[in-house]
């Protein structure tokens, strides 16, 4: 078995590394003198002294790197003290006691007062000039979806959950017949057999159902929806033609609309399959028929005393993006018809995230043709659809002027703004008026408009910043999307010039499906959850290890997400404090966990002993994506805790060297093992801080379940670790960790600068030197809400530009 | 003609010059292989309930000298047409006359059970056990790049109704894999035609784009620039390749403009059938499939052909007793109504040369097949089924004869015909048993 993990392995096995640089270089940035005299300008002048000698070299006059040596500029945030030390351990390198003592802190002092804090920077952007950005392919399908859906009518979505089923008997499902039964089901998997209550009434007719409703997702990917029925089937989805009021005979003769027709049950075949691409954060309106009686010109009910079916069977289940199949739950299930969603679901190429967050600062050959087919196929949409999205049809006399009217207001919201007289000639009218064929002229300004600058580079600051650009920042914030309706009349109205203004449309927002779809996205981006997409186990060692499992592990973790971010307190603290898991029974038995009454009951919340459980970080779903397929990888553990927990920085090695397991003795424990790996002095510049984080976790196994000895020896899970006070502490396992980062400002500020990251596609200091201290401050004031956090990050996002009035927001 | 100057109204030609490669990488082309000089091609027409024997047999096997009633508008090319008399459909099993008379006609293959009752106190039956043979041939076709198209094979529909059953499905990509036509004249441009029309939108806005970059750009930082001037060099980049593309395309036959409004409605069923017949000479003609189906209606069909003065449907006429001479008569009508449009079809392409440029026209490299789901609609039988052939003299068919078959013969082996006139020889199609004697020589 190949274990996915080896080769991620190599990035992540540090040898050398130093601070890693969080913003790009400032080259305008010039170190001033101060006059001599007061002890701290001794000290800078000493540093500079020092700075000239040792360091110039590799690191160049302004800390800017040079080429060939060390590239990376000098900059980050961490603190003076850390710094001194690391300094004084590690440099200059290959020398590292050249520069100690009171040399290390001053050299420490002058690069961190004129190139590496933050506010050396003096409000300058990432230092590359380089603000403009390009949607996402996230942004770009969210917002082409929300562009033609703005032109659907559309209700807010209810909380209830399930589809509206009504059963009737005999095969006719007109609406002349009434159901014998009418009522909300959670989820379509029921077996119409003698315990069935309605069983009697179906008699030698068989029996029919309906469910409709709507089915709603959290991701965005491709889906495999299964039905399996012994039975006539056919389902519709995402289709508004089936919707519309309508049944089959509503539907176009093409078969496409349909998206299983099974009504005819052919060769005992029980099973349809097919893919499907959704969106996160949107519901697509379902209707499944269902039929156990005979179908056909014969099958007239009179006829049909021995042919109707008693006993059949229907599920309605899924394979979601990485998953495998079950039922569709009913949490993804919404008893209303919702309008069909325009999905472009052609591919594009991966966005830039080099830099640790997706972004789109990048344009290529292939994201131009992504974006083009994107543009094609939306006109062809658009085009296809178009009396029903204009609200007007070829026989109306106002027919023209309802077109006019329709391109003008789809281009202004494809600009995100409304259009002046000459624009609306330069892209509307121009169109319209050289073509005769009007759904033909309807394309072309489509596919302008998509192709437009205007429409792909939504934050480009092309003038004074207006209420629009700040309606355009808080969509692409909050929903990576274009503003609704209501957002725009605010816009329109004047109604966004005040914090308080834009604040109450963030909490507004915040309620949306499409908020939550992305703030579970960062979720799954910081714990990064797609490294467990490909992991598999040793089947000798972890037998009770099957994709089944990891799938019920990361919907574990997801409820957990959930409920902790969704809930009234959604504290960052509980996502690394809490001590119970959501657990099915598959899970208590891997895991031998008691669920007492609970079993059976899908998923339950259970309490488990604080010191063998502390929130994400001992969630099985994660050990088990950080670890080898045979053993643990306190490497990975650690790592990712460094880097995305406790925020320490990380460079990536110079010199990959895998760890190899079969290289050492096998009666050594895995911590044995790697600290003899990575003994070299070299490698404890970083391992010094990955090691004892890693060891933290050596009581959960590869499959994260706890254990106390590790080849016959007992576990040690204690280390001693530096802490950003430069003093050391002793961890005894996860839960200090927890502890430790819970009271760490610097994993405040990396849990606040990566969100921050996520929402805005920049990071904090593209906005202001001060932005992170601001936003960690206020995360700090609000005991940690992370719902509270995303809003903070969207307002600055959105009014940063707009100078906002604070005036007006004090009671 | 009222139909010539009706269809006027629907049908217009654009002289729209097609782009042959792709505007970006990855597309696939539209017009496909080279052009072959020796291409082989298949259409197979479907029109239903059966014929009425007495007005469509020529009395004699032989050379034919005139057409009965219902073959008459085929006069004018009577020399390219042959009758096939004695060719029956011996695959029984599940499911109704109708049901097998369809969906076991290309398949030669019996049907699955299944949940769909039939008339008659038949047993249920579902879709067909294994695919059509116009399905085979585009399969054997597309291996080999010689004969390979963008899409292989067309599946036209005419007033086939909004539905998916046995009755309404003959063609078939496989086991329980029915393939609706298009009925839909729209949907078929859109099928064959849609990405040209596209490439041509395209790069009538381009320059609009990149004038809006330039703008754009002048309002820009320096450093922001840098990003919008790759962003305008990819434009440009798409743009010469647009017209590079455009340029180096024309196409043989321009690609026909149908009427966006017009209604898939009963009585418009002979415009529909004319433009659909244009489309299908058309897209032969540009080289995107080498067989193509026309289906009209379905088994069982219920039409009602106003058109033709003939009020009522055409499987209740259909089950007339032949005693009942009005409706024998118009059952007369409506076959030739059918003649007509398989002849103004034949006529179409004989009079378009082979785009190889080889000489002769394309006729003479398409062999046409019409037939019917039954022999005769009021005894629902299976025997006899009218199977009718036209053109295609270059695939090794000697035309201008009424063939008997005595005794008769399993259809089967006409499908084995099939696929030999189109280069590929097979032991057996469909139900093996039936394959016995392999091909019926049609040379």
């Amino acid at each position: 078995m190949k274990n996915a993990l080896s080769i991620a392995a190599g990035t992540a096995l540090l040898l050398s590394a130093w601070l890693v640089p969080l913003v790009m270089a400032d080259s305008k940035v010039q170190p001033h003198g101060k006059p001599s005299g007061d002890p701290q300008n001794t000290q800078l002048a000493r540093g500079a002294e020092i700075y000239v000698a040792q360091c110039l070299e590799c690191h160049g006059d302004k800390g800017q790197g040079v080429e060939g040596a060390y590239e990376k500029p000098l900059q980050g945030d961490r603190t003076l003290a850390w710094l001194t030390r690391r300094i004084e351990r590690t440099m200059p390198e290959g020398e590292a006691d050249k520069c100690v003592g009171e040399d290390a802190a001053a050299v420490a002092a002058y690069l961190h007062e004129h190139f590496y804090a933050p506010k050396a920077h003096d409000g300058k952007n990432d230092g590359s000039g380089r603000t403009l950005q390009r949607l996402t392919a996230e942004q770009h399908r969210q917002t082409l979806a929300d562009l033609v859906g703005s032109f659907r009518n559309d209700q807010p979505m209810t909380d209830e959950r399930g589809l509206q089923q009504q059963i009737y008997a005999g095969r006719s499902m007109n609406q002349k017949s009434k159901p014998l039964e009418e009522k909300i089901e959670p989820v379509v998997n029921a077996a119409y057999n003698a315990k069935h209550p309605l069983f009697e009434q179906f008699d030698k007719l068989g029996h029919s159902v309906r469910w409709r409703g709507s089915l709603i997702v959290q991701e965005t990917g491709e889906y495999e929806i299964v039905v399996r029925t012994d039975a006539a089937m056919r389902m519709w989805l995402n289709n508004g033609q089936a919707v519309g009021g309508g049944i089959s005979n509503e539907i176009s003769d093409t078969k496409e609309t349909v998206f299983f027709d099974g009504w005819l049950q052919s060769s005992e075949k029980t099973e349809c399959r097919r893919k499907i691409f959704l969106l996160a954060g949107r519901a697509y309106p379902l209707m499944l028929e269902f039929s156990a009686h005979n179908q056909g010109v014969g099958a007239k009910e009179e006829q049909q005393k021995q042919q109707g079916k008693k006993e059949s069977y229907i599920s309605l289940a899924w394979v979601p993006p990485g998953g495998v199949e079950h039922v569709i739950p009913q949490r993804h299930l919404l008893p209303k018809l919702r309008p069909e969603v325009f999905i472009m679901s052609g591919a594009f190429p991966p966005d830039d995230a080099s830099m640790g967050f997706i972004n789109g600062a990048e344009v290529s050959e292939a994201w131009l043709d992504a974006i083009t087919r994107a543009a094609v196929s939306t006109a062809g949409y658009v085009h296809q659809h178009l009396h029903k999205l204009a609200k007007t049809n070829p026989k109306a006399p106002d027919f023209q002027k309802r077109i006019t009217a329709f391109c003008e207001s789809f281009v202004s919201r494809a600009f995100r703004r409304p259009l002046s007289e000459q624009e609306k000639q330069r892209y509307v009218h121009a169109l319209l008026r050289t073509d005769q064929e009007i759904g033909l002229a309807v394309k072309r300004i489509v596919l302008n408009a998509l192709l437009s600058p205007h429409f792909l580079y939504p934050q480009a600051e092309l003038k004074a910043p207006d209420a629009h650009d700040a309606a355009s920042a808080l969509a692409l914030s909050m929903w990576d999307s274009m503003p609704d309706d209501v957002l725009r009349a605010a816009a329109v109205k004047g109604e966004l010039q005040t914090r308080a203004q834009l604040e109450s449309q963030a909490r507004r927002m915040l309620e949306d499906p499409r908020a939550h779809a992305k703030l579970m996205r960062f979720f799954h981006h910081w714990l990064e959850l797609e490294r467990a997409e490909y992991v598999d186990k040793d089947k000798q060692l972890f037998p009770e290890f099957d994709q089944q499992l990891l799938a019920d592990l990361r919907t574990s973790l997801d409820l957990f997400l959930e409920h902790t971010v969704f809930s009234e307190k959604s504290d960052y603290r509980e996502l690394l404090l809490a001590d119970y898991l959501y657990v099915n029974d598959k899970i208590a038995e891997v895991y031998g966990i008691n669920r007492g009454k609970a079993k059976g009951n899908g998923f339950t919340r259970v309490a488990m002993p604080p010191d063998r459980r502390s929130g994400v970080i001992t969630h099985p779903y994660l050990l088990t994506a950080f670890a080898y397929h045979n053993s643990t990888s306190p490497i990975h553990r650690g790592v990712f805790l460094t880097r995305n927990i406790i925020g320490r920085p990380l460079n990536p090695p110079p010199n990959a060297i895998a760890f190899d397991d079969a290289e050492f003795d096998p009666n050594l424990t895995m911590r044995e093992k790697v600290t003899a790996f990575t003994r070299d002095s070299a490698c404890m510049a970083c391992h010094e801080t990955i090691n004892p984080l890693g060891f933290s976790l050596e009581h959960y196994d590869s499959l994260g379940r706890w254990r106390t000895k590790d080849k016959d020896k007992p576990i040690n899970a204690a280390s001693d670790f530096m802490g950003d006070d430069v003093k050391s502490l002793r961890l005894k396992g996860a839960r200090d960790v927890a502890q430790y980062a819970v009271q760490s400002e610097a994993a405040h500020r990396t849990f606040v600068r990566q969100l921050f990251q996520h929402t805005t596609q920049r990071d904090p200091s593209a906005i202001s030197p001060h932005m992170l201290d601001q936003l960690t401050g206020s995360f700090e004031q609000s005991s940690y809400h992370i719902r509270e956090l995303f809003v903070q990050i969207a307002i600055e996002a959105a009014g940063h530009r707009l100078k906002l009035d604070q005036a007006k927001d004090l009671p | 003609m009222t139909n010539q100057l009706s269809r006027r109204r629907f049908l217009r030609r654009a002289g729209v010059s097609a782009a042959a490669l792709p505007f970006l990488s990855g597309l696939p082309s539209v017009s496909g292989a080279a052009l072959d000089p020796k291409p082989k091609r298949l259409i197979l027409i479907f029109s239903a309930n059966g014929i009425v024997p007495n007005a469509y047999w020529p009395d004699q096997p032989g050379p034919i000298e005139k057409f009965k009633p219902i073959l008459k508008p085929l006069e004018p090319i009577r020399s390219r047409v042959s009758t096939l008399h004695g060719v029956n459909n011996m695959v029984r099993g599940l499911g109704d006359g109708h049901m097998r008379g369809m969906s076991c006609l290309f398949t030669g293959n019996e049907l699955f059970p299944g949940n769909i009752v039939g008339g008659g106190g038949s047993t249920p039956a579902g879709w067909a056990k294994s695919l059509s043979v116009d399905q085979k041939i585009k399969n054997l076709l597309q291996e080999d790049p010689q004969t390979r198209t963008v899409f292989g094979s067309l599946e036209f529909g005419v007033a086939v109704p909004n539905r998916s059953d046995t009755w309404t499905r003959m063609c078939y990509a496989g086991p329980n894999q029915p393939i609706a036509p298009i009925s839909d004249p729209r949907q078929m441009v859109d099928k064959l035609y849609g990405e040209t029309a596209d490439k041509q939108s395209l790069l009538s806005i381009v320059d609009t784009v990149k004038d809006d970059l330039k703008r754009v750009s002048g309002k820009l930082s320096p450093e922001d620039r840098e990003l919008m001037q790759r962003h305008l060099d990819l434009i440009a980049q798409m743009q010469t390749q647009l017209e590079l593309a455009d340029a180096n395309d024309s196409r043989h036959h321009p690609v026909p403009e149908v009427d966006p409004h017009i209604e898939l409605v009963n009585d418009n069923t002979p415009e529909v059938s004319r433009i659909q017949i244009d489309l299908l000479v058309n897209s032969l003609a540009n080289n995107m499939a080498r067989v193509a189906t026309l289906q009209y209606m379905r088994s069982v069909s219920q039409a009602r052909m106003k058109w033709l003065d003939v009020e009522e449907g055409h499987h209740s006429l259909s089950h007339e007793p032949d005693k009942n001479q009005d409706a024998q008569h118009k059952l007369v009508k409506i076959n030739q109504w059918f003649a007509g449009e398989i002849c103004y079809l034949a006529q179409q392409l004989a009079a378009t040369p082979e785009p190889g440029g080889v000489g002769g026209s394309m006729l003479d490299n398409t062999l046409i097949v019409w037939t019917n789901e039954l022999g005769k609609g009021n005894s629902h039988t299976h025997n006899n089924i009218p199977f009718v052939l036209i053109g295609g003299e270059n695939l090794g068919i000697k035309q201008g004869r009424a063939i008997q078959y005595k005794p008769a013969v399993a259809h089967n082996r006409l499908l084995l015909s099939l696929t030999r006139a189109m280069g590929h020889e097979l032991d057996s199609f469909g139900l093996k048993k039936l394959c016995a004697g392999g091909a019926l020589d049609l040379a």
